[in-house]
């Protein structure tokens, strides 16, 4: 039996449908996008946004790990991290990576975006959005 | 606006010091600024004091101990920039003819190891994603991507500093650091090692600012405040702890606008700089600094670090104080500390650091939520 789950913040992520996807909000009078989203224009202060889910893949722009817990984290090291390009939703986001091996990575691969574990807390499973290389190599 | 002046200053070497409070630091800085200034305390209209992580009414419990005057004492916390924006916040008021002669003081106690409270949400903290060498070391590995540079340039900027603050006693590590050691040190977020990065520590550093019009009554061996700006990012700084950038958004990042603030306001541009003190909380900022204040040619940086452009006997030296890898970072005296060491070396009085001929100085702090801070001094 899994356990049950514990989501720590809201707004960001969806699973629905079996599908992950990252909740963002775009402005649609000057294509700014905001992740997670909010409900104004964070660039030219307009309420004329819409909020949008991106499922696509991304594109690595950045990426790193860390060796060293840092303050509060629950995370086990190492772990990954990247930041990853969506054209089409005229964002970058930060986040996990699920490859914490830098020399597996190179800038410009596709990346999917998944929800996993990422701890456990009391029992329950903790949920998080990661960046997952898919690209050759990864 | 008035003409404003650094009358005098003073600093508490950057290190570990377990026998002295807070307020010991912030007192020793002060009286060298008001000692070097030429003036007592009593004199002191406004003061404005940079600190992090104190407790409430730091300025108070390190100032008044010198006398209560009733004069405003300000506390400021802009991050690695609360020293610059209390600068800032003196040098307007003094603009502005709200007072003559101000205080400037930095001081900071910081906790080894990581730097906690940085903005993040329980989200971010919980998932591991609050570290911050990560985010320097991404922003980092994408400029180096972008612009030729390999892990050896970027071990050379630390080689460099080191370099530069075996000659600094207010630094915290005066000792070379060859290539190999920096590269081979503990990998904390690659391609940050952990020689890379400064760490946080316990300092203090001061100045006592003086309208034009009164500062020769106390004394000839000022330098002047030519430009003084403070910028906050905007949503294209890709800076914790904002998780998104919009890619649509056309808008320079927080060093260029805040360089064209402190550029325009001295009426002069980077090739009028004749050295310039960057902060380099890891060596990736230091050079996108120098890059995006034009202190560098664009798309030249590889060259600059490989010709020793900015050595102490190049063309544009970078952190001849040794920067903050090797004086290690006290957030919120680190500025102040910048300030020393250029009023130090327009002065003449910067020892065997001291660059020929130096006139112009440019002064960077940048930190958390894109608190970005340039003062330019000048002769």
């Amino acid at each position: 039996m899994s356990n049950e789950i514990l989501i720590l913040k809201d707004n960001l992520f969806t699973t629905e449908g079996g599908k992950a996807g990252l909740l963002i909000s775009t402005c649609k009078d000057c294509n700014a996008s905001v992740f997670p989203p909010k409900p104004f224009c964070c660039v030219c202060g307009g309420e004329n946004v819409e909020d949008a889910t991106i499922y696509g893949m991304g594109k690595l722009r950045a990426f790193t790990n860390v060796y060293h817990p840092s303050p509060e984290s629950r995370m086990p090291v190492p772990y990954g991290m990247a930041v990853v390009e969506f054209p089409e939703h005229y964002i970058r986001i930060t986040g996990l990576c699920t490859e914490h091996d830098v020399s597996k990575l190179s800038v410009g691969m596709d990346c999917k975006i998944v929800v996993e574990k990422v701890y456990e807390e009391d029992g329950k499973d903790v949920l998080m959005y990661k960046f997952q290389p898919v690209g050759e190599g990864a | 606006m008035r003409e404003v002046v650094i009358a005098g200053v003073g600093i508490h070497p950057f290190g570990r010091f377990p026998d002295k409070d807070y307020r010991d630091l912030g007192r020793e800085a002060t009286l060298m600024a008001l000692k070097d200034a030429n003036v007592t305390w009593p004199k002191i209209q406004m003061s404005f004091v940079g600190n992090v992580m104190s407790e409430m009414t730091k300025g108070h419990q390190v100032l008044n101990y010198f006398g209560e005057l009733g004069n405003p004492i300000v506390n400021i916390e802009n991050a690695c920039a609360s020293g610059g924006v209390s600068l800032w916040m003196a040098r307007n008021a003094i603009a502005s003819g709200q007072c003559d002669i101000a205080l400037v003081l930095g001081v900071e106690k910081a906790p080894k190891g990581f730097i906690a409270n940085c903005g993040y949400d329980r989200w971010q903290m919980y998932t591991g994603m609050g570290a911050n060498p990560a985010h320097f070391a991404m922003l980092t590995q994408e400029y180096a991507a972008k612009n030729g540079l390999t892990k050896e340039h970027l071990a050379q900027i630390s080689v460099k500093n080191h370099r530069n603050g075996v000659h600094n006693p207010y630094a915290m590590y005066r000792k070379e650091t060859p290539l190999e050691e920096v590269l081979n040190s503990i990998m904390v977020s690659p391609p940050l090692t952990l020689l890379m990065l400064c760490a946080p520590n316990e300092g203090a550093a001061a100045a006592v600012l003086m309208a034009k019009d009164v500062v020769e009554k106390y004394t000839e061996r000022y330098v002047t405040i030519a430009g003084c700006a403070f910028t906050a990012k905007s949503p294209v700084d890709q800076i914790f702890p904002d998780f998104s950038v919009p890619t649509a958004a056309n808008i320079p990042f927080v060093t260029e606008r805040c360089g064209k603030t402190a550029y325009d306001e001295a009426g002069i541009g980077p090739e009028d700089i004749d050295l310039a003190e960057l902060q380099d909380t890891d060596v990736g900022l230091e050079i996108r600094a120098m890059d995006y204040l034009g202190l560098v040619k664009k798309g030249e940086i590889a060259r600059a670090i490989e010709t020793g452009e900015i050595e102490p006997t190049g063309r544009m030296p970078i952190n001849v104080s040794g920067g903050l890898l090797s004086k290690g970072e006290p957030l919120g005296a680190s500025s102040m500390g910048q300030i020393v060491e250029c009023t130090w070396q327009l002065r003449g009085d910067a020892g065997p650091r001291q660059i020929k001929d130096a006139k112009v100085a440019l002064c960077h702090t940048e930190g958390a939520a894109g608190n970005c801070s340039i003062t330019i001094l000048k002769k």
